[in-house]
């Protein structure tokens, strides 16, 4: 064996010192037997003229050296590309076509593709990443976080017995970080708990990580960097250890720096720096209901994933039971049957909620470029086959110098082969414009997404493998015809008379243009419903005016006591009115399309409202003049004022004083539901009847529904209160009425901010519209995709269908002169030709239709206010697809009536 | 692979291994040596040597190195590796076997049947 890869090894590459062997052992021998001949009394002429004789045709003996040697299949394989690469230059024309739609085909499908598999598939760069594994809380509106206590008593029940550990990270957000005596830049942190790295495995290159110091609640700010970070943004300084960092408007000591190319377990999310989570306001850490963070753990050698999830409801439902102790029975039931539980997921490959949100989306994208790549190689097929039938003397020259027709199909193979290469090295180019603009259509978040798309060994692989699939694809049908050649027929046919099949046999050009109709009618109906829903949401009524609004969040630090907080805000907001350009501003939080949420139960005195999760409303509290800022006056009564305070407890909006009578704004839904026919203002409802002192509010005003949430989910029953004297647990957002760009608006609310106080913060300047649009990224994307890959698909087919009633009139204008010579008129050609097309196109929209309104299905969750199977939505892409059909069939038809009986006879 | 190989070429290939294995030969002196252990019985055709050759080297049978001729010229030289060796010694065998069955065969006569 290994005598064997030597001397193939040999061959490959020693191939002149092989070729120049084998002449001078030939050589040699020829010159061994003439002087043997000479010897025997021959002249050296004679001699070394009988020698060769002797021998036979050197030649074919050395042809038959290099076969036994194993060369031949490599010498024939250079043949026929070198043969293919002339091929391909003699029609350049084919070539470029062929090349450039393989390589927009293969480029979409690997940019696609990279995306996908760094999404899905890219293991977390940490120790051992098979037994990390994620605690997923889930809630009935689906996944969901833990709380600190939750996280405290998880790591307690499950250390050591099947885990060996359990850490816990928040999620990250866009900070602007400082140096003393540098420019502040922009950030991700992270907060973690403090053995976060111990239980990643992920090693410090320089410093130390969190210690116990960190696990106590209330501990001073330390921070962790990435090598990335510290590398592209701190110019690697290792005397950074020890110095303290502003970190929006928090002091944090840097500790350590993180190794490698670790970036926190969000895949999506690049981590800049992480803080102890104990360091942060305690408020959050101390209540159950708080929940924010993700909860991981590290399997211990030998415990299974079975294990894991047995121990972990054990100790969750013990934790629920305790928590739910001190409530009344009712109460305790509901939350109880609250339908939470907690799973045990794979960690490996991190969490991601940008991968729960776009792997169906991207995959459909995937199906979607795979199928205009199918379409693609139907039309190289027909190319091909066109100029295999105009290589017929060539072929049967070939067949006639004795080549085997296997020779020729491998041949023809090879050919195919070459151009799916470079199509495949063009797309390569292709796929990374793709993966960029793909991101960029993703990426519109606050927190910048980061993906790592470089080409990988897999996405490598996985191009070569469509490259050579799609050679193969388009290649085997003209290869097996021409492998199937036989000399006669070949010699018998000219070139311009029928190669493809005598009519009256199937061609197979037809039968791909069926396919390519039918394969583009999925893709233009698929497009339509993605339009459509994009479409819709657009003009779903938020309820409010997001024109000229521009939006922003005001972090303040957390030491910040709330009198500074409530100062803080009052000046900030009167400076903002104060602003030329500015009719008028206004706070509240949970702010409008801002990710948070803030819901619970409520009754009304009077009625009794069923303790029922689906019965909770949205909470929202809001500033003076927010309704009128926000464009959305009131239905009935009025907005608050500013005598109007919540009185609730300072510190905690859960804690409302009992002695407390407090005002609220409902919206028309809850108004509706629970006061339907009665006027709501003036009548008394409960907010927060679990809190241990419950309070009564009383109804002011009405407001219209406003939709804070998303696009798709109604605006549901919400409740309002004032803002003033309220400590929102995180930052406010503030909504300005302007009447200037967003870029003087940014500049003019980061001097009034830095004015009011330097320690404040505007974080996130966005106009309402762009916080409106984040919403729709996903629906943008598919939109945007499928239209433009429908529209791809479309014209490849008209194309396809075109070509193949073009090549179909070429090879019949014989017979069209005839008929018209005998007579026929000019229309009935016309017809005849168009029934031909007619045919093709409704073949192809007939398989298509049930397919589409089949696969359409599987979209239905990404649709909106469109059904799947919606026979409106087929009408458009319908006549779109026939309107196309008609048009590259009426082409060639018309060219058929154009056919001249005495050109057409004279042609021979 | 190529124990079974057809009859003339596997003959050819049986025929120089034994060359080869009385001593280090280049081709010429190969088809010589042939020549003259059979008495001149078989007569090769001298091209076709170097197609078997080539066939028993790329198979790992034979080993070739470049030296001097008695006449003085650059030859290339076979000599037998070890699995040359023991392909000689199974084919010597095996052929043997097979003569001495179709001795049998050939000198039986009717009334031993």
């Amino acid at each position: 064996m290994r005598a064997r890869i030597r001397s193939y090894w040999r061959g490959l590459f020693w191939r002149s010192a092989v070729e120049q062997d084998l002449a001078d052992e030939l050589r040699a021998h020829l010159a061994e037997r003439a002087d043997a001949l000479e010897r025997g009394g021959l002249t050296r002429k004679q001699a070394e003229r009988q020698a060769r004789l002797e021998f036979g045709a050197v030649e074919s003996y050395k042809e038959r050296c290099r076969e036994a040697r194993g060369l031949r299949w490599p010498d024939e394989l250079m043949q026929d590309l070198r043969y293919a690469v002339r091929i391909a230059r003699k029609s350049p024309g084919v070539t470029a076509v062929a090349v450039l739609s393989l390589a927009l085909g293969i480029g979409a499908n690997t940019g696609i593709f990279s995306i996908l598999n760094s999404l899905l598939l890219t293991t977390l760069p940490v120790r051992d990443p098979g037994r990390l594994v994620i605690l997923q809380m889930w809630r009935q509106e689906g996944r969901g976080n833990a709380s600190y206590p939750l996280y405290l008593r998880l790591r307690e029940g499950l250390r050591g017995n099947v885990l060996q550990d359990v850490c816990a990270t928040g999620s990250p957000s866009a900070v602007i970080v400082s140096l003393p005596g540098s420019d502040p830049m922009k950030a991700i942190q992270e907060d973690v708990s403090a053995n976060y790295f111990d239980v990643l495995g992920v090693p410090l290159i320089a410093g130390h990580g969190f210690g116990a110091r960190e696990e106590k609640i209330g501990s001073a700010p330390v921070t962790v960097l990435s090598e990335r970070f510290w590398k592209s943004r701190l110019t690697a300084d290792s005397s950074i250890i020890g110095k303290t960092l502003l970190i929006d408007s928090k002091q944090a000591t840097v500790i350590g720096i993180a190794s490698g190319e670790f970036a926190g377990i969000e895949i999506g999310n690049a981590v800049d720096l992480w803080t102890n989570v104990t360091s942060g306001d305690p408020k959050p850490l101390t209540g159950a209901f708080w929940s924010f963070l993700s909860v991981l753990g590290r399997l211990n050698p030998g415990a299974s994933f079975t294990q894991a999830q047995a121990a972990l409801s054990t100790v969750y439902t013990a934790f629920q039971l305790e928590q739910t102790k001190s409530l009344p029975d009712n109460k305790r039931k509901r939350q109880l049957g609250a339908q939470e539980h907690m799973s045990v997921e794979s960690g490996a490959t991190g969490i991601s909620r940008l991968r729960e949100h776009f792997a169906l989306p991207l995959r459909i994208v995937m199906v979607v470029v795979a199928l205009v790549l199918l379409i693609a190689c139907a039309n190289i097929t027909n190319l091909l086959l066109a100029r295999a039938a105009a290589r017929q003397r060539e072929i049967a020259t070939r067949l006639a110098l004795g080549a085997g027709s296997a020779r020729l199909f491998r041949q023809f193979l090879t050919e195919s082969l070459l151009l799916a290469g470079c199509g495949g090295l063009l797309g390569l180019a292709v796929a990374a414009w793709t993966s960029r603009h793909l991101l960029d259509l993703i990426a519109q978040g606050a927190v910048p997404l980061v993906l790592d798309v470089h080409l990988s060994l897999r996405v490598l692989l996985f191009t070569s493998a469509i490259a050579m699939g799609a050679g193969l694809l388009y290649g085997i049908v003209p290869a097996l015809r021409v492998g199937r050649s036989e000399l006669v027929t070949a010699l018998k046919f000219t070139a311009a008379s029928d190669f493809a099949g005598a009519s009256g046999r199937i061609r197979p050009g037809k039968f791909l243009s069926v396919t390519q109709v039918a394969l583009s009618t999925v893709l233009v109906f698929g497009a339509g419903l993605f339009v459509r829903t994009l479409v819709n949401l657009k003009n779903v009524d938020v309820g409010f005016r997001a024109e000229h609004r521009v939006t922003f969040n005001l972090d303040l630090p957390d030491s910040y006591s709330l009198e500074q907080k409530q100062q803080a805000q009052r000046r900030v907001l009167e400076r903002l009115k104060g602003l030329p350009g500015v009719m008028d501003a206004s706070v509240s939080w949970p702010g409008p399309f801002n990710g948070g949420r803030f819901s619970g139960s409520f009754q009304i005195p009077g009625i009794t409202v069923p303790d029922d999760p689906r019965n909770d409303v949205n909470y929202m509290l809001i500033g003076t003049n927010f309704f009128s800022v926000m464009g959305a006056p009131l239905v009935a009564g009025r907005a608050f004022e500013a005598r109007d305070t919540a009185q609730i407890s300072k510190g905690d909006p859960f804690v409302i004083n009992a002695s407390a009578v407090t005002v609220a704004i409902i919206n028309e839904s809850l108004a509706r539901t629970y006061f339907a026919g009665r006027n709501p203002v003036g009548m008394k409802i409960q907010p927060f009847p679990r809190s241990p002192t419950p309070v009564i509010a009383e109804v002011v005003g009405v407001a219209h529904d406003i939709r804070h949430y998303g696009l798709r989910e109604q605006a549901g029953p919400a409740i309002y209160f004032p803002i003033a004297e309220m400590d929102p647990p995180w930052a406010p957002t503030f909504e300005v009425w302007y009447s200037k760009g967003l870029a003087s608006a940014s500049r003019e609310i980061e001097r009034v901010v830095a004015q009011v106080d330097p320690r404040l913060h505007a974080g996130s300047i966005q106009t309402m519209d762009q916080r409106i649009n984040a919403y729709l990224e996903k629906e943008r994307m598919l939109a945007t995709i499928a239209s433009l890959f429908g529209f791809l698909a479309l014209l490849l087919a008209a194309v396809g269908l075109y070509g193949v009633m073009a090549y179909a009139v070429t090879r019949r204008t014989k017979e069209i002169g005839l008929r018209i010579a005998l007579g026929a008129r000019r229309r009935q050609v016309l017809d005849m030709i168009l029934m031909d097309g007619a045919v093709v196109a409704f073949a192809g929209v007939a398989l298509g239709v049930p397919a589409a309104l089949a696969l359409s299905r599987f979209l239905s969750s990404l649709l909106f206010a469109v059904k799947p199977g919606d026979v409106g939505s087929l009408a458009a892409p319908l006549a779109i697809m026939l309107g196309v059909a008609s048009i590259a069939v009426l082409l060639p038809a018309w060219r058929a009536t154009q056919v001249d009986p005495m050109v057409a006879f004279r042609d021979e | 692979m190529g124990k079974n190989a057809d009859l003339l070429p596997g003959t050819l290939d049986l025929l120089i291994l034994k060359a080869v294995s009385l001593g280090p030969r280049h081709g010429y002196g190969v088809l010589l040596r042939i020549e003259q252990i059979s008495g001149g019985s078989f007569h090769i055709e001298q091209g076709a040597l170097y197609p078997a050759l080539f066939r028993l080297e790329h198979q790992g049978l034979l080993k070739s190195e470049w030296g001097t001729s008695e006449n003085n010229r650059r030859a290339k030289f076979y000599q037998l590796t070890a699995g040359g060796r023991k392909r000689l010694r199974q084919e010597t065998e095996s052929w043997n076997r097979l003569t001495a069955a179709m001795a049998s065969v050939l000198n039986t006569s009717a009334e031993e049947v």
